[in-house]
């Protein structure tokens, strides 16, 4: 079953003055429920338009997004939409907006109409969920930056939604606070099978994903395990990206015709790799 | 020589407050002419207060700031002349654009030092060729420019005032690798022209690794280490327990190294890590080509 389904989906800002801006161009993809995907690409490549399409904040220019085979361009879907994928954005702050963090949690049940105990149980449920369970009472201004965002996936999280779009939720936070957020968003898709679809410029994160697409010039160029992504150093170059730094130096070794598998992503699997290589020169 | 220096350096937010909390402890540190320190540590140890006590943003609740060896705050009058001596890019830099064009937002430092016109125009222009903006885009308002370009806009209007120390915080944060490729790279080429003292505030050690002389890593308030980058990579496993993340080939040669493959020596670029690969290999009579 497909969460999200675009096609032919194109979008670009309208401009009296000059020709249009295209940000989307003729994108079709399918995101299955419960899958793990990580989309990387160049600033300006369009991957925050595409985020802010899945729950319509957006909607086409052209062509059209499916989400949950609801259409996003029909306005008495639109709630359902939203109900169904939950935003999470790159700025902790922007995102708070109460004093104490379960009035925060509780603000979008609260919009829902909800009656209070279930908002208490969706509240409880989703602090746990994301580990922030013990601070319900603090200020947020007082936590850290992870312990913030994870506050904010919980804001999304009493919502219900059956997938996540987290758009660089990591990108201002110290390595501790991306570790916390990183394994809260893992455990929610493991655990609960959210749908999991996250915006990132760090290679590490998208090497834990099941799938990974990159896009360039408002296109889908590159889809497939981080595997099969990132053993191709030379095209992810081409669109403006790093690979992980094993990776990279695992293609420069093979480039020395080293014989490297191509497809190394973690530091461990570098050492093992390359242990045997040794070995097998020693035995020689 | 020193050019930047700390004295006992301590300080407290909200004394006397039920939120009293001390982030700087007895911080004594130099920074010499034309080095590029880069300065780690987790959230709240302390990065940010020490910086900002450089160029006087705050003051010291006790120790001193010397800049050429003289305190900062010994004529507090004269603080505003140290900020232009200290030129301090905040995270985020580009929140801060606001003129009508990109020259005029460059130019904005410069002309608050009350230089001629000749003067500011001529350091508009190589401060925007430092960032590698085109003379087209200095017409152009700051705000239709990309994310890249905006916050190297607002780094040239900090290297435009011609500081003696530039202190950057986390200039990288949120770019693309391309964007953070070029701007490193635009920074050293900087520092190496001018020989000018460059602070930079980072969490990314492979970033860091790659064109810092220093490291000064804070934790709890006060300096755990400070020293030349390959000492300090040499403590991988210190670094890792204090939860700092070492960059990922520091950890490949640390595993060789416990596996008695590799010798114990700190390695934290590709660049390293290709050659002692290579030798590895060599020495193990594998071809390398």
């Amino acid at each position: 079953m497909e969460i999200i389904n675009a096609q032919a989906l194109s979008f670009s800002y309208e401009n009296p003055d000059e020709a249009p801006h295209i940000v989307l161009e003729g994108v079709d993809l399918s995101i299955e429920k419960g899958s793990f995907v990580a989309l990387l690409g160049a600033n300006g490549s369009g991957k925050s338009t595409l985020a802010k399409q899945c729950n319509a904040i957006l909607l086409p220019t052209g062509g059209k997004l499916l989400v949950d085979g609801m259409d996003t361009a029909d306005p008495d879907r639109l709630f359902d939409v939203r109900r169904t994928v939950g935003l999470v954005l790159q700025n902790p702050d922007n995102q708070l907006v109460s004093s104490i963090v379960e009035e925060d949690v509780a603000f979008g049940p609260e919009n829902l109409g909800l009656p209070p105990q279930e908002i208490r149980r969706r509240v409880e449920d989703s602090l746990r969920a994301v580990g922030m369970y013990g601070y319900k009472d603090s200020a947020p201004h007082k936590l850290s930056g992870g312990q913030k965002q994870r506050v904010a996936i919980a804001g999304i999280l009493a919502m219900q939604p059956d997938c996540l779009v987290l758009d660089e939720p990591t990108a201002m936070l110290d390595p501790q606070g991306r570790r916390e957020v990183l394994q809260t968003v893992h455990a929610l898709n493991r655990d609960r099978g959210m749908t999991v679809v996250i915006i990132t410029h760090y290679m590490e994160e998208a090497a834990g994903a099941d799938r990974v697409l990159v896009m360039d010039g408002g296109k889908i160029c590159m889809d497939g395990t981080p595997r099969e992504i990132f053993s191709q150093v030379d095209k992810l170059r081409e669109c403006r990206l790093d690979v992980p730094q094993p990776t990279e130096l695992c293609y420069r070794l093979r480039q020395k015709g080293v014989n490297l598998p191509a497809d190394i992503l973690t530091a461990e699997e570098f050492v093992a790799a390359f242990e045997a290589v040794l070995k097998e020169g020693a035995d020689r | 020589m020193t050019v930047l220096q700390t004295e006992n350096l301590c300080y407290t937010y909200s004394p006397g407050m039920p939120f009293e909390h001390t982030a700087l402890h007895d911080i004594s540190i130099g920074f010499e002419q034309g080095e590029l320190t880069a300065i780690i540590g987790h959230t709240g140890s302390g990065k940010s207060t020490l910086v900002q006590h450089l160029n006087g943003l705050l003051k010291p609740a006790s120790g001193r700031v010397l800049l050429n060896g003289e305190d900062i705050w010994a004529d507090p009058k004269n603080i505003r002349n140290i900020r232009f001596r200290v030129g301090m890019v905040f995270q985020y830099p580009e929140h801060q654009l606001f003129e009508d064009t990109v020259e005029k937002d460059i130019a904005f430092g410069p002309r608050n030092m009350g230089l001629s016109e000749e003067e500011i125009d001529q350091r508009v222009k190589e401060a925007a060729e430092f960032v590698g903006l085109s003379a087209s885009l200095l017409k152009k308002s700051p705000f239709d420019l990309s994310g890249g370009e905006k916050r190297r806009t607002a780094i040239a209007g900090v290297m435009a005032m011609r500081p003696e120390v530039l202190i950057l915080d986390e200039p990288t944060a949120g770019l693309d690798p391309h964007g953070r490729d070029l701007i490193l790279e635009q920074i050293d080429r900087y520092r190496r022209k001018n020989g000018t003292t460059v602070l930079l505030v980072s969490h990314s050690m492979e970033d860091v690794a790659r064109i810092a002389d220093k490291v000064l890593v804070m934790q709890h308030s006060r300096v755990a280490m400070y020293d030349t980058a390959p000492r300090v990579f040499d403590r991988a496993a210190e670094l890792e327990e204090m939860g700092l993340s070492v960059p990922a080939v520091t950890r490949i040669f640390s595993q060789l190294a416990d596996k008695g493959i590799a010798d114990h020596d700190a390695v934290y670029t590709l660049e390293q890590a290709e050659q002692a690969a290579v030798a590895l290999l060599k020495e193990k009579g594998v071809t390398v080509c």
